[in-house]
């Protein structure tokens, strides 16, 4: 059954369509906010708030539309948000400390969470170009459909995908 | 700047459906001296994490029939509590602004100049109509005279 099925199911009350557009797209969403957000609890959070999200936004989703983008585009919003407020905090508590700014920590040392290897090496490019690096990367997506998910014009895309591709090229040089 | 850096800049500064445009993105993508300059997809890929990488995650369901059932119930969530600190906030700046307007009777004007023992309204100066004002200090020995043209929309 396509998404587009299962969401007018649901919109029907089907509450179990709901739970299959979930099962379909939970590794993915999982990728992806691991992806902007470097760290496996922060995605776990950003995933749960996105697919309750979604699911109260559903009768404002466009059937002519693909859910998959939608819902890339609301929780990649979520975690580009979270990212926002953890500068912040980050700022507030580098300010307590005297310092102007923290240095990045990828993921604390927390036993029974996984960590990645690429999480290092994402940190240090800019949340939007981790999204459009991802995306191009793992999901094949053009300029146009990073630009639909970050809720920007594809010229605005493209340079970010190009930054992050240069970016990504240099760190890969320098090690 | 290098080479590839200043086709970026092109780029962006170019309007992106224009053929020009079109024509530097894709000498990014066929120049072999941009394409060292860039990572490629293999590269890309390598460096970020897949579906394949993160396994079984978690099951999201549990918790989110459980926030679902919770915001049925009417039980307070985040926005509705900002929302509920929102109107808070406004209704009692509303009360304390109007408490201020009760407390001094007289106009802001003079409650914001509050040495103003005399003000003359019809004073003219040179050949225009001006304010007058008398200040007297505290120790009540001087007394100052404060002439000026009157601003637009100001208190006559």
């Amino acid at each position: 059954m396509t998404d587009n099925a299962l969401v007018r199911r649901c919109l029907e009350g089907n509450m179990e369509s709901y739970r299959t557009l979930m099962d379909r797209y939970r590794e993915q969403a999982m990728a992806l906010a691991l992806n902007i957000l470097a760290n496996y609890q922060d995605a776990q959070d950003a995933c749960q708030e996105a697919f309750l999200k979604a699911f109260q936004n559903l009768d404002r989703f466009d059937l002519e539309r693909n859910f998959k983008n939608w819902f890339y585009a609301l929780l990649s919003h979520v975690c580009l948000d979270q990212v926002r407020k953890r500068n912040r905090f980050r700022h507030f508590i580098g300010r307590l400390r005297g310092q102007d700014r923290l240095t990045e920590s990828v993921s604390a040392p927390n036993p029974g969470v996984p960590t990645y290897q690429a999480m290092g090496l994402l940190s240090r490019l800019r949340p939007k170009e981790r999204t459009a690096i991802y995306l191009w990367s793992q999901e094949g997506y053009s300029g146009a459909e990073i630009a639909a998910v970050l809720g920007c014009s594809p010229k605005t895309a493209h340079v970010h995908l190009f930054r992050a591709r240069a970016r990504l090229k240099a760190i890969l040089k320098e090690e | 700047m290098n080479h590839t850096r200043w086709i970026q800049m092109v780029i962006r500064l170019l309007p992106f459906n224009s053929g020009l445009s079109l024509r530097f993105r894709r000498h990014l993508e066929q120049c072999p001296e941009c394409q060292g300059e860039l990572a490629d997809i293999q590269e890309a890929r390598a460096s970020t994490i897949g579906q394949e990488d993160i396994g079984a995650s978690r099951d999201f369901w549990p918790a989110f029939a459980l926030s679902l059932e919770r915001s049925r119930r009417g039980e307070p969530g985040k926005g509705r509590l900002s929302w509920a600190w929102a109107v808070g906030t406004a209704g009692l700046l509303a009360a304390t602004i109007a408490g201020l307007f009760l407390w001094f009777p007289s106009s802001p004007g003079s409650f914001l100049s509050s040495g103003v023992k005399l003000r003359v309204n019809y004073v003219r100066m040179y050949e225009q109509p001006a304010q007058a004002f008398i200040f007297q200090t505290q120790d009540a020995n001087s007394t100052f005279v404060w002439v000026e043209k009157p601003k637009p929309g100001g208190v006559s």
